[in-house]
């Protein structure tokens, strides 16, 4: 416990701070005001601590978060600051597993909630739900025993062609066994998603195995002769690895195949690019034009644009030519998993769901054995393995929901709390590399899953203008890639610059609008109900009206709907009272500005910066 | 008329619409033939801003049109001839050389006289200065440019200090540019503070000029809370100090009492036009990387113009509400650069500029009233292009800015902006036609054409913003203006490029949303 620390803002030209004591608890530093204002920092999401030189307010110590948070703490006295220092280093370096929070977190739940909780998500549900297993694919046994694939799920889909011995002969020829398996099955078209390594080819050996896995691949689509590879990596990192006796597939060597490079880049370009970024966007007094030049060096739009632009070529490839597609980058646990799970989200809605969106990460990252703990440094380990590829997926949708405003149900604040917790290792979902560590682990037994916590707070993260029956055409997304669509987001990066943020949050607004049109339209029903008994004939005209639903079809929407009266020319006397907001038209619209208002809280914004790890 | 036309789509590469062009007297027309529904496009002449013939394609003669409200088409036209005669004829119709020619004297809505009588009066300033609280002890609403003898390019009415008489309002008018003394823009009721605005003085190296100075002093002496004043010149200083080399340039500030002079450095009309340029370069490219995209947009300058603008407003506003000190502002001229910065600080301060009708007071007064030059910054007229510059278009962006970070604080929404910045350049309606309100009488605009405000009523429901909370809701708004807090505007720029935007319309669903509540609540109480 230190007093009178100082907290900076990061942005503010003045040189206001804020004074408060800091106290280090087992899991979270606690910085409380002098107004009892408590920001809360979770050690898992330290990712840097610094000493800044001495200056004659005291000691400057800069903590930066995994979630973009930073925080400039004035310490008064020198030996303080380094006790601080030399503490949050060791906190939050874990050495082992079991130090992590998930392991000490306890949410007062029983035992049979915690095993529920687990079972929420259920992968084999959701390959019924796609339509698998099916005459043409099946679930295989091969790996139960993670014999063949260490890094693969217990669970994999696979061809009904492709016997055991190819299954076995196949995960030779690639990297780390990972053989090609199912990841998403397209049942419109017949079309699968699957995913799998790199060939072991080098500079022209060649797999009888692997030849026919692909082949059952393609058969297993009857609708289409060819399938494509997609190699997601830049052609020449792709060449470089054919040296060390790994590389792509040989167009010769596979009958009807199409290959083609996607040029995402790799985990070390997209860590510097990421640093830049954070550069940039750290930067205090950053001029517009340094802002875009930066913005422009970092290259991080330029990846995000490629990670969406490879999921707009699955998508046509499936959806359109309705071929099934087989997607691989090196070991096919980082861009695989983006590009895997960016398709399957663009074409089926279910995904665009709460719910949906978390079978999608069960399945594309985490079951499939996306290095989280790798990734995310939730150890002490190499810092070359860590990289914001999950980051950019989740950005990647963020950016689709900015061009389909309604075709999502979460909201941003889902995406920003799922990306909290991959970082926090409050929950166990993301511990471990693999499910096979996982379950050594035993994170079932001794950790929550987020999943239920998630649903339990369902009502923040839903999307107000969400609308699941818009337009039924639109359960395939066709995004614009063109370079003008992409922003810089701002709410991720600059998610706890208060400052920063639009004053006035929409959200909460639109939520309200929609719930009292719901209300309103019960109380009519109700309305009716009584006049009905009462009369005990119904009206048939308001009955009709009643029909009539929420949202109107698209359609509607071109005719404007019945507006009320409009004055056709404001007459010169009313030109003083409009002034005050006073002719009908204005009378009404303060009515239900009022009521918003009384059903809002006091603060109204989406304040995420505030408390959110306080459970 | 000519038949057997493609348009072409500037960004995706999808097969090319076959269909008619027509030219009328007002508007270029095309009608696709190939599609199922009747699709027209509808370019107006005054839109036009440049008609260009591309080399000949295997597909036919291409002709290339820029329309100012950014819209851009991309015709093939398959004869030779057809093409030359469409050419020739957008050209001239394109650049009207009388006043008389502009669509605004034969647009007829068929509406009564008395209506378009009403319409014109609709917006009265002297009711906006008594919202304001003038005339009251310190300002006073005075004539004395009734035949604009003052200062030709200011209205009949001015608002001065109480204490400048007429001498040292005709001394000080000597003694600026133009003559365009300092008079007042803006009063903020709640601690007397003005925004006062002006042209640049004709100081030269060291000349002065005592009724001038008398003026400023009338006008910091108007406001009793604040023992100085802030004189803001909104040029670059370098600008500024050239300037002073043709006899202009700025305040001195040992000649003046108690001022406390600041410059901003928003660049000039030339710069902006040019960097609007560049924009419209980066806007047209057809697949730009991202690299190119965002290297185009920071060389274009645009964004850094805009800060520029919008950070001298929140200046403005800063200095009025926090050290409640009276601001006189003025660039070269005081029609450009003023205009921009007065409104934007007006808007910041006060939420009436904020609903429809203050919105409009807002512009006929900082802008049409006091004569920034519509005909010559819009290109009108046939004229030197060099006059032509994006000033309003500037303004109108920082205001959608603002609504970005304020989605709540704005009664309308930014159809509405666009539907203003459409017609500022579309002549169809008599308000922006012209350079001063002089101008405008001489051109008896008030009787021959129609106002665009009442139209622009009537398109109410479409253009309000169902997220509005009302008046009284905000007041003063205090934006951010790092420069992560400035978006390029797809809206604006990248307006008719319909493959460009959000393929759902959340203002249309919030808008049904909110008449469907209107209509649910009507029901209600009829059946109670």
């Amino acid at each position: 416990q230190v007093e009178q620390v100082k907290l900076l803002d990061r942005f503010s030209t003045s040189n206001k701070s804020l004074t408060g004591t800091l106290y280090l608890t087992a899991t979270h530093l606690l910085f409380i005001d002098s107004s009892q204002r408590e920001t809360w920092i979770l050690h898992h999401h330290i990712a840097a601590v610094e000493k800044l030189p001495l200056t004659t307010s005291g000691c400057p110590l800069v903590i930066q978060c995994k979630n973009f948070r930073i925080v400039h703490f004035v310490v008064p006295r020198e030996r303080d600051c380094h006790d601080i220092y030399n503490s949050l280093l060791q906190l939050s370096r874990t050495a082992k597993y079991e130090e992590l929070y998930a392991f000490s977190y306890n949410p007062k739940q029983n035992e049979s909630e915690q095993v529920k909780g687990w079972q929420l998500i259920d992968l084999a549900e959701e390959y019924r739900r796609m339509g698998v297993p099916n005459a043409n694919w099946q679930l295989s046994d091969a790996n139960r025993d993670y014999k063949i694939c260490e890094t693969y799920p217990r669970e994999l889909y696979v061809p009904r062609t492709a016997s055991k011995p190819i299954i076995v002969g196949s995960s030779k020829f690639r990297s780390k066994g990972r053989f090609p398996v199912l990841s998403y099955y397209y049942k419109n078209k017949e079309a699968a998603i699957c995913r799998c390594s790199q060939p072991l080819s080098g500079f022209s050996a060649r797999c009888l195995e692997d030849e026919h896995m692909l082949q059952a691949i393609s058969k297993a689509n009857p609708s289409n002769r060819y399938m494509y590879v997609m190699d997601t990596r830049p052609k020449l990192n792709a060449i470089a690895n054919r040296a060390a006796g790994k590389g792509y597939e040989n167009e010769d060597n596979y009958s009807n195949i199409r290959f083609q490079f996607v040029g995402i880049e790799n985990i070390h370009v997209m860590r510097s690019s990421l640093q830049k970024l954070l550069e940039v966007s750290g930067t205090k007094g950053l001029s517009v034009n340094d802002f875009l030049s930066g913005l422009e060096n970092s290259g991080w739009l330029r990846h995000i644009k490629a990670v969406l632009d490879a999921a707009v070529f699955l998508v046509k490839a499936v959806a359109v030519e309705s071929a099934s597609v087989l997607v691989h980058c090196s070991d096919g646990w980082d861009r695989t998993s983006q590009v895997c799970s960016l398709g399957a989200l663009l074409l089926d809605s279910y995904y665009r769901t709460i719910r949906g969106f978390m079978v999608l990460i069960e399945k594309d990252w985490i079951s499939f054995g996306h290095k989280f703990s790798d990734r995310c440094g939730q150890l002490d380990g190499d810092p070359k393995e860590i990289s914001p590829v999950f980051t950019q997926f989740l950005e990647s949708v963020w950016n689709l929901t900015e061009q389909f405003p309604q075709a999502f149900e979460y909201n941003e604040a889902f995406l920003l709390q799922i990306h909290e917790h991959v970082h926090s290792c409050q929950f166990g979902n993301f511990l471990g590399n693999c499910q096979k560590e996982r379950e050594e682990l035993r994170l079932k037994e001794k950790t929550y899953s987020l999943w239920p916590f998630l649903l339990g707070e369902q009502q923040k993260y839903q999307n107000p203008l969400y609308n699941p029956d818009f337009s039924p055409e639109l359960s395939l997304l066709e995004p614009n890639t063109v370079s003008f669509n992409f922003k810089f987001w701002r709410n991720m990066y600059h998610q706890f610059d208060r400052s920063m943020h639009p004053r006035q949050s929409v959200l909460n607004l639109i939520m309200n609008m929609s719930e009292q049109n719901k209300q309103l339209e019960e109380d009519i029903k109700e309305l009716e109900a009584k006049i009905k008994r009462r009369n005990g004939q119904p009206d048939a005209a308001l009955v009709k009206e009643q029909q009539q639903p929420a949202h109107p079809a698209p359609t509607a929407l071109k005719t404007p709907p019945c507006f009320r009266k409009e004055q056709p020319l404001l007459p010169v006397n009313d030109a003083v009272r409009t002034i005050e907001g006073s002719n009908t038209a204005d009378n009404r619209y303060s009515e239900f500005v009022e009521e918003f208002s009384k059903a809002e809280p006091a603060v109204v914004s989406l304040e995420f910066g505030v408390a959110r790890m306080t459970c | 008329q000519v038949e057997n036309v493609k348009l072409l789509d500037r960004y995706t590469n999808r097969k090319a619409a076959n269909g008619t062009l027509y030219l009328t007297a007002t508007h270029l027309i095309y009608v696709d033939a190939s599609a199922e529904v009747r699709k027209e496009t509808w370019i107006l002449h005054h839109h036009i801003a440049t008609v260009e013939k591309l080399p000949l394609t295997t597909a036919g003669y291409p002709l290339l049109i820029h329309c100012k409200n950014f819209h851009m088409a991309h015709f093939v036209i398959g004869q030779e001839r057809d093409c030359h005669e469409v050419y020739t004829s957008l050209l001239k119709l394109s650049q009207p050389v009388k006043p008389e020619e502009l669509y605004a004297f034969s647009y007829n809505p068929k509406m009564s006289k008395e209506s378009r009588e009403i319409g014109w009066k609709l917006i009265d300033l002297k009711v906006d200065y008594q919202r304001m609280g003038i005339p009251n002890d310190c300002w006073e609403v005075t004539d004395i440019n009734k035949d604009y003898e003052v200062c030709s390019t200011y209205p009949p009415e001015l608002v001065v200090p109480r204490a400048a008489n007429k001498a040292v309002v005709i001394g000080s008018s000597k003694f600026r540019s133009r003559g365009r003394i300092p008079v007042l823009s803006y009063l903020y009721k709640e601690n007397n503070a003005a925004i006062c605005r002006c042209s640049q003085p004709l100081s030269g190296f060291s000349a002065r000029c005592l009724e001038d100075e008398q003026m400023l002093q009338a006008i910091r002496e108007a406001n009793p809370g604040s023992p100085f004043m802030y004189v803001v010149d909104t040029r670059p200083k370098l600008n500024a100090m050239a300037n002073r080399a043709a006899g202009k340039g700025y305040e001195n500030e040992d000649n003046y009492e108690n001022i406390r002079f600041k410059f901003i450095g928003i660049e000039n009309i030339h710069v902006m036009r040019n960097s609007l340029q560049k924009l419209l370069e980066v806007c047209e490219m057809k697949s730009p990387s991202m690299s190119d995209f965002l290297t185009g947009l920071e060389n274009s300058g645009w964004l850094r113009h805009i800060k520029a603008v919008m950070d001298a407003g929140v200046f403005l506003a800063k200095a009025v509400k926090d050290e409640s000190a009276s601001v006189l502002v003025h660039c070269s001229d005081g029609w450009d650069r003023t205009a921009q910065v007065c409104s934007l600080a007006s808007l910041l301060l006060d939420p009436f500029y904020r609903t429809f009708k203050g919105f409009m007071v807002l512009i006929e007064k900082e802008w049409i009233a006091m004569g920034h030059k519509f005909s010559h910054r819009c290109g009108h007229l046939y004229g030197d292009p060099k006059e032509v510059s994006p000033v309003f278009t500037q303004f109108v962006e920082c205001v959608w800015q603002l609504m970005q970070q304020f989605p709540c604080a704005f009664e309308f929404s930014e159809r509405f902006l666009l539907e203003i910045h459409d017609h500022v350049y579309s002549c169809q309606f008599g308000n922006f036609l012209g350079t001063c309100h002089k101008e405008r009488e001489e051109m008896k605009i008030f009787e021959k054409t129609h106002s665009l405000w009442p139209f622009l009523l009537q398109k109410k429901q479409e253009l309000r913003n169902p997220l509005y909370r009302g008046f009284t809701a905000y007041k003063e708004l205090q934006p951010n203006t790092l420069p992560f807090s400035f978006q390029f505007w797809c809206g604006m720029y990248n307006r008719f490029d319909k493959g460009m935007h959000p393929k759902q319309c959340v203002l249309d669903h919030l808008l049904s949303c909110l008449n469907q509540k209107v209509k649910l609540e009507e029901d209600a109480s009829e059946l109670e």
